[in-house]
């Protein structure tokens, strides 16, 4: 069994899924392709398991999606009080009992820079997973007093622990230049903003390790298919030939070997789903000189 | 040109202009029409109307008076708001098509606006407007005509206060609501803070739209037998609520006096 950490598509589907813990899901969308498909994937996989409840923070939707469990009319709301809603349809922080929710807010755009983290933190519950979208082509008004602030986008990328960039998939008639050009000009190409598309995948792992993949998205289908692994956050991918001539000794692997490496199933992933609190995981093995009669050395 | 068979206009996959499937549930849905000066988009917005108040559009490919609508009655109710054209404009050339003045209003938002509003606040001066659209809920559709005029009009309105207290609340108050923008000002815009605001809400219109419908001018130059071209491309929100979707297309139209005539790409 390949571990999640190594196989982009599971990860992806558990992170879609809710399973990956990840507390702050951006979406970086645009007229192109909007998030919309994205989301309704995300809904179709956090819904398998019955029973998720899903509030829908809407700044520029009209009208409850048949999904959400729960709508906020946000946009004429101020932020403390859109926070105090979120929080009254979340279990409280102290529930031990574990359910999965999801707060989807539709756009983040409208709010300013200097209440961005302060709104996010707002809604944040160790019980749900925030899933927000920020249009990257709607220009960021001046402020007055934050000329040195970081953009928006900067800000979000800075506190999410994933980061979904979506692009379309550009029909063949069109190239990124003429794609420019029309958008620049307000005119929507035909043959986007359609249910297969591209996901530049980010995932801050705990330890701090960003995992980054870029996938074709089909959402009709359910289906993930990895493009090419982008590397590590900073954009370096480590290849074979960086290692060469460093040391006396091999510090490359071999095809074979990194094979071999994939298959290992780690026994912290396993650990990790369980879904009522912690649990040890003990497998004997044929060494082990095990004394029923010693407190001691049980394991559990 | 004249040899080139003509088309009919259709913008879902049901082979309709506005789809019945539109009107069948509580959906609040918004479709964006843009435009540049030399094309000019009173002719689609007629045509939108008709289609919503009785399924089909007689001034597309038909120079006759005898097919219009003069004997047609409608359950449903056009709202019209204009900030670039007063009401006998449109109410003109609604009465060239024989519709009924029962069965639409033209609100004329422009005259004396200035005048009339320059000492109220933003919230409660778009708060007076949006109160001005006096339309059912349901079986309704409402145009408004170049909205984008009152980021200049308004001193210091910006865009997310326009979608806050004008544009949200009349997308609520109908079944289908029609922007209709002027895009050639800011195109090739380069960020200029005061373009901000327009480029700012131009796009979210795009997001909140399920359909965009440009006009714009052919890239070669004037032609004698084209006006210019229509796009229809799909918006940023889904229509999966919807049985329907939206069908991408291209057209060439010319436009007459009596009558539009279109013809495929």
């Amino acid at each position: 069994m390949a571990s999640s950490a190594h196989n982009p598509s599971i990860l992806l589907k558990r992170v879609l899924s809710l399973t990956e813990p990840s507390s702050f899901i951006l979406c970086l969308d645009s007229v192109s392709q909007s998030s919309s498909y994205l989301i309704e994937e995300l809904v179709f996989n956090a819904n398998k398991s019955a029973g998720t409840n899903i509030i829908f923070v809407s700044f520029e939707t009209n009208d409850k999606p048949e999904y959400a469990s729960n709508f906020i009319d946000a946009e004429n709301m101020d932020l403390a009080k859109i926070g105090q809603l979120v929080k009254s349809y979340l279990p409280s922080s102290s529930e031990t009992r574990r359910s999965k929710n999801l707060v989807i807010v539709d756009s983040l755009n409208c709010i300013s820079r200097s209440h961005l983290t302060q709104f996010v933190s707002s809604i944040a519950s160790p019980h749900a997973t925030i899933v927000a979208t920020y249009h990257k082509d709607v220009p960021e008004v001046d402020e007055h007093g934050l000329e040195n602030y970081p953009s928006a986008v900067e800000l979000l990328k800075f506190i999410s622990t994933t980061i979904m960039n979506i692009n379309p998939i550009l029909p063949r008639s069109l190239d990124r230049e003429e794609l420019n050009i029309s958008l620049n000009r307000f005119r929507m190409p035909r043959g986007l903003n359609n249910p297969t598309f591209k996901l530049e995948f980010t995932n801050r792992r705990r330890s701090g390790r960003a995992l980054s993949y870029e996938f074709n998205v089909d959402t009709v289908n359910h289906n993930y298919s990895i493009v090419m692994e982008a590397g590590t956050e900073d954009g370096v991918v480590e290849t074979p030939e960086m290692l060469q001539d460093l040391a006396t000794f091999n510090l490359s692997t071999s095809a074979k070997q990194k094979e071999a490496k994939d298959q290992v199933a780690l026994p912290f992933l396993e650990a990790q789903s369980f879904s009522a609190g912690g649990a040890i995981v003990y497998e004997y093995e044929k060494d082990d000189d095990y004394d029923e009669e010693d407190p001691y050395e049980d394991p559990f | 040109m004249s040899t080139v068979q003509r088309q009919d206009l259709t913008i879902f996959n049901d082979q309709t202009v506005l789809s019945r499937a539109l009107l069948s549930g509580t959906s609040h849905d918004m479709m964006l029409v843009s435009s540049t000066m030399s094309t000019q988009p009173v002719w689609l917005l007629n045509a939108l109307a008709e289609s919503f108040l009785f399924g089909k559009t007689t001034s597309i490919n038909s120079s006759s008076d005898n097919s219009r609508h003069s004997h047609e009655n409608s359950s449903r109710h056009v709202v019209i708001g204009s900030f670039i054209n007063d009401s006998k404009f449109y109410t003109n050339s609604l009465q060239r098509l024989k519709i009924h003045s029962t069965l639409y209003t033209v609100v004329d938002l422009m005259t004396d606006f200035v005048v009339k509003n320059h000492d109220k606040p933003r919230s409660k001066l778009l708060g007076l407007l949006v109160e001005r659209f006096t339309s059912p809920e349901m079986n309704s559709m409402i145009i408004i005509d170049q909205p984008e005029i009152l980021l200049s009009l308004i001193e210091g309105l910006t865009c997310d206060e326009l979608f806050k207290y004008f544009i949200s609340p009349l997308s609520k108050r109908c079944n289908i609501f029609v922007v209709s923008t002027s895009t050639e000002q800011f195109q090739d815009h380069d960020f200029e803070p005061e373009s901000t605001e327009f480029v700012r809400f131009i796009t979210k219109c795009l997001y909140k739209s399920i359909v965009q419908l440009s006009l714009n001018p052919l890239e070669t130059g004037r032609a004698k037998d084209v006006t210019g071209s229509l796009r229809i491309a799909r918006g940023g929100q889904l229509t999966n609520h919807l049985s329907v979707h939206v069908v991408e297309n291209e057209y060439l139209y010319l436009n007459e006096r009596e009558s539009i005539k279109l013809f495929y790409r």
